[in-house]
């Protein structure tokens, strides 16, 4: 009986007690108000370490500018922002689209901008005179019928081969300014004799592939021939595709043999510790050698990779505006104030890549971001599928798919046809 | 105890033959009223929401970005896509082998451990608590941990090594001991070629091999890991409900502990079983997570599941249409197993 | 006498064998423990997965530090929404079940299999519709909209664990309470609500977990980062092109806390022979 009668009253404490957390919930101040003007949400997808580090910075300045606004910070992390990419879409269902919002160039913008979900910055860069002070092939990607819908904060190159300068002298390899393909086969085959990997990778998020073969189908078929490819031009069971998977074959045969289980940021931390000679991978990857204790141009070094000099493939970073907002002279103060140089520049410092401006003075960065901002002023600026910017979504997916399956099966023939069948879907 | 038998006995018969009295239909109308509420919010967050994707299912080019509601020209153009995509084929053999797996491991873990812990004195609490741990965890990051466990070069493949288990293995069979684990893209035991035998056309709709992709097992041992002291607490709560007499009877019949168990706990265990499979099928066949954070699709889609695939499909790719076929197509195969399975269960408890 | 003397021995040595079996298990379960504890004590460049079964050199709190500061503002988020969610699902849920195994109505087992089987539905694939609809009722943004959803997705859950829970409670009591003439809600609140201590222990691990663990509705429904549950946060920590695993696992431990805690308290519910004990 006792028992029945504790085990009753404990449940009636937990009752009570749970109804009235829940009463005290329904009390607490609610979100999700939209036209207030004294508030600005900011949506990235930069949540941790040195991402993070650098948006506050933007924020700082922001504030200090604009001490009467108060910047709502929605950040969400995911690679290539695919967790963004899910509370973006059901917010803009649910008319609920953040104010202001991170996305990438090209495509990607697009998508948006096609549906009428942006607004037209046309005449902000009118005014601010930011048509002159970006590449051409930059504002071409932020263009969409003739409309400039992006402020670009942040532009990363993928086609990029590091080279780990200890493990190169212990091997007797030597890397200059530029690799030809055949000198990449004598510095793998140098490693292998010498006992170390050739080749770092880690293709668990299949994104550093991705890169990988884009770079090779460059290498391969030029810059025009890469527009063509991705523009529809050229069908993708050309032999230059082809070709180019036998060389990303190449790669993966030469790659740590657990290199499916690994993150990018792993590879890198590997070839960072003296793992590997060779790591092809974007350049978010400097900060993660820095992270890792690793010198540059001492401790390492890159290249583009073989065939690809002169263009850049890019994944950049852009900053778009609601249509849905009413009033948009916060949103606009913030956009104006993260492409100012200064900001750019600040924001660069600690993120590691490089201002997408051309008037920045770059003096003040890492020599690998000056050799890159340097590249950046001649280069054509190449759209990556990798990221979606050269073409829409369900493409980027496709080329996924493709590639997943291509490493399992070997088949060249597999993954040509079934990327025709979704240029052509 | 026996009094109350009796007496309850007694009653029994006198209610069997009220039953269908005004008093009863007066009952039975206020469960139902006090069950409607249930029924309308399941019915509006569940089946309503279920028809909205059915819509998207058979719409053209729905997004969240357009809302474009169009159909397609045929009613099933889109599932005929779907059935006819390798990756999704493989991530539905994976998902069913994988929640086959872990329900069968974490149930037989989970039952072994409620027997022991049940029947233990002292640090029964601890031993509880530390099986109970890993259903604590979030799963994004245990995923990680898994992840690098399972990773030939560094993780468990060392431990191996050390212990001695390599070395044992490489003398005795004359080969080492380096399992690829999660990325090891063989299917082992594939059928197709058996299929390809007796039904030639299908051979041609199969492009997945139909077999069980090796990187899976990492995956259920991690999920098994995390789902098995759940299991504990379901067995240990429907071992509490069991009174002590009978199961002090189960022990001390003399017919050995394993008749004991058989003949008398586990008849009683049954609805405790029914819950585990019916629960843990359910956090199996959803998982994310895990998947999300250990493996991604793995090697050749080794490792992708419907959930991955909707996920990418909807939410990178903008195929709403596709995603939400694959959805329906989830909710089909599963109400195909489970209905005819809880309709014969609740068949015999009725009788 | 002579039966007690013979099977002492077999006694004492079933007891250390169940202690090794116990420890052996204990061990595996923890293995993956131990690569999360030490790296969240190394400092960041050694904690990643080379060298991941090495004790750290130094012991590093930095990780935790970094953790706590950037997840602790989330935690009394996820309090506030985990424990009225855990309870009125699981109340709701023990009044479903006594109605759908004890008093029976007409198409009660369908009704129950029609809710059941809904659920199998990915979650993913009615985030827009879920946006869209607490949108309209002005809940979407809040915490009782997100207290809501997860109540309503426990439901059918929480029914079939009490439901088979009841089954085992022999239909005599409802119908001795029944002649006495009890109604249906004194029926449930003088017998099955006090025998139901086991059943709500189940379900409230059930159901504190997953909401407490749930990453995608908080994500979805509550845009708002001060409000979002702990889970966002601790996914935040690895961030798109930077991550510190040392404050990535001293994240998962410290959101972990709350779940141990909860696990603990209720653990003092598996009281052995409760229901035997309250027949008399």
């Amino acid at each position: 009986m006792r028992t029945k009668n504790t085990a009753r009253r404990r449940l009636a404490a937990i009752v009570a007690g749970g109804v009235s957390l829940a009463l005290l919930a329904a009390c607490a101040p609610t979100g999700g108000d939209g036209g207030d003007s004294s508030k600005l949400e900011v949506f990235s997808y930069l949540t941790s370490g040195s991402e993070a580090d650098a948006l506050n910075a933007v924020f700082d300045e922001f504030r200090s500018q604009y001490p009467d606004v108060s910047v709502e910070n929605g950040a969400v992390s995911g690679g290539g922002g695919s967790n963004a990419a899910q509370v973006l879409q059901s917010r803009i269902a649910g008319n609920d689209a953040p104010d202001v919002w991170q996305a990438h160039p090209g495509a990607n913008l697009a998508t948006y901008a096609n549906e009428g979900l942006l607004k037209d910055l046309t005449p902000l860069f009118e005014e601010e005179g930011w048509k002159d002070v970006y590449p051409k092939d930059v504002i071409d990607s932020l263009t969409v019928d003739g409309k400039i819908y992006g402020v670009p904060f942040g532009i990363n190159q993928m086609n990029v081969v590091w080279w780990n300068k200890n493990v190169a002298a212990k091997l007797g390899v030597e890397v200059g300014d530029t690799l030809s393909w055949d000198d990449f086969q004598k510095g793998v085959a140098a490693a292998k004799a010498g006992g170390v990997d050739p080749i770092c990778l880690g293709d668990k998020d299949p994104f550093t592939t991705g890169e990988i073969v884009e770079s090779a189908i460059i290498s391969h078929l030029g810059a025009d021939g890469w527009r063509e490819l991705t523009s529809g031009k050229l069908s993708w069971d050309d032999d230059a595709v082809v070709d180019a998977l036998k060389d990303y074959q190449y790669i993966v045969d030469n790659a740590n043999s657990d290199h499916t289980a690994l993150t990018w940021d792993q590879s890198a931390g590997r070839f960072a510790d003296g793992g590997c000679l060779f790591l092809p991978l974007v350049d978010s990857a400097y900060g993660e050698f820095l992270k890792a204790g690793a010198k540059d141009g001492t401790d390492f070094g890159w290249v583009y990779y073989p065939g690809t000099e002169g263009n850049i493939l890019n994944v950049s970073d852009v900053w778009v505006i609601s249509s849905a907002l009413k009033d948009t002279t916060n949103a606009e103060d913030f956009v104006k104030v993260a492409g100012s140089t200064e900001v750019q520049l600040a924001y660069q410092k600690i993120k590691g890549q490089i201002p997408p401006r051309l008037d920045a003075d770059v003096s003040s960065l890492g020599a690998y971001q000056q050799q890159f901002a340097e590249a950046y002023k001649s280069a054509q600026i190449l759209q990556s599928l990798t990221f979606g910017q050269s073409n829409p979504p369900a493409m980027q997916q496709a080329f996924y798919d493709a590639i997943t399956q291509f490493n399992a099966s070997g088949d060249t023939s597999q993954f040509t046809a079934s990327m025709v069948a979704a240029a052509n879907g | 105890m026996a009094d109350t038998a009796t007496s309850l006995g007694v009653r029994r018969s006198s209610i069997r033959r009220a039953s269908g009295s005004r008093l009863h239909r007066g009952r039975r109308t206020l469960a139902a009223a006090l069950f409607a509420p249930t029924l309308l919010v399941v019915g509006i967050f569940v089946y309503g929401f279920i028809a909205f994707t059915l819509r998207v299912s058979v719409s053209k080019d729905y997004n969240p970005l357009n809302r474009d509601l169009t159909a397609t020209p045929g009613l099933l153009d889109n599932y005929a896509e779907l059935m006819a995509t390798p990756r999704f084929q493989a991530s539905l053999r994976n998902i069913i082998i994988f929640t086959i797996a872990v329900l069968v491991v974490s149930v037989v873990v989970g039952m072994v451990l409620a027997l022991i812990v049940d029947k233990t004195v002292r640090a029964s609490g601890l031993f509880r608590s530390i099986y109970l741990l890993p259903y604590a965890l979030s799963f994004i990051v245990t995923g990680v941990v898994w992840r690098w466990i399972f990773t030939p070069e560094t993780g468990i493949n060392l431990l191996l090594q050390a212990s001695g288990v390599s070395g044992l293995y490489q003398s005795v069979t004359g080969e080492p001991l380096k399992p690829g684990w999660i990325t090891d893209p063989t299917v082992a035991g594939s059928v197709n070629d058996l299929i390809a035998a007796v039904f030639p056309g299908a051979a041609d709709f199969l492009q997945a091999q139909l077999g069980i992709p090796l990187a899976l097992i990492p995956v259920v041992v991690a999920a098994s890991w995390q789902l098995s002291g759940f299991a504990m607490a379901m067995f240990l709560a429907g071992l509490g409900g069991i009174p002590e007499e009978i199961k002090e009877a189960s022990r001390v019949d003399g017919a050995g502990a394993w008749r004991g168990f058989w003949n008398i706990t586990f008849p009683l265990l049954r609805p405790t079983i029914v819950i585990a499979l019916v629960l843990l099928g359910h956090v199996a066949l959803k998982s994310f997570d895990l998947f999300y954070a250990m493996v991604g699709s793995g090697p050749g889609f080794a490792t992708d599941i419907p959930g991955i695939f909707v996920y990418d499909q909807m939410f990178r790719a903008l195929n709403y249409n596709i995603g939400a076929a694959a959805s329906i197509v989830m909710l089909v195969l599963v109400s195909v197993v489970v209905v005819p399975y809880l309709a014969r269960t609740y068949a015999r408890e009725d009788a | 006498m002579s039966a007690i003397v013979t099977r002492a021995p077999r006694r004492v040595g079933g007891a250390i064998a169940r202690y090794v079996i116990l420890a052996l298990f204990a061990l595996a379960f923890l293995l993956p423990l131990y690569v999360m504890v030490t790296a969240s004590l190394k400092p960041a460049r050694d904690a990643g997965i080379d060298g991941m079964w090495l004790l750290p050199q130094v012991i590093d709190f930095s990780g935790l530090a970094t953790a706590w500061e950037r997840i602790s503002p989330n935690m009394l988020n996820s309090v506030v929404l985990v424990i009225p969610a855990t309870i009125i699902s699981s109340m709701i849920g023990s009044i479903n079940g006594f109605l759908l195994s004890k008093i029976r109505f007409r198409w009660s087992n369908v009704a129950f299999v029609v809710i059941l089987v809904g659920m199998y539905i990915p979650f993913q694939a009615i985030l827009v519709p879920l946006v869209q609809f607490l949108q309209s009722v002005g809940l979407y943004g809040t915490m009782p909209g997100l207290i809501l959803t997860h109540v309503i997705y426990g439901l059918p859950i929480t029914t079939l664990i009490f439901r088979n829970y009841y089954v085992g409670i022999p239909n005599e009591l409802v119908e001795a309470a029944s002649i006495d003439g009890a109604g249906v809600v004194r029926t449930y609140l003088s017998i099955f609500l006090p025998l139901s201590a086991p059943g709500f222990v189940v379900c409230a691990i059930f159901q504190f977990t997953n909401i407490w663990n749930d990453f995608l509705f908080g994500l979805v429904v509550i845009p708002s980062s001060t409000l979002q549950p702990v889970t966002v946060a601790l996914n935040n920590l690895s961030g798109t092109t930077s991550v510190d695993w040392n404050v990535v696992m001293a994240g998962a431990l410290i959101a972990a806390v709350p779940t141990l805690i909860a696990y603990i308290f209720l653990g003092r519910f598996f009281v052995k022979g409760l229901i035997a004990g309250s027949y008399r």
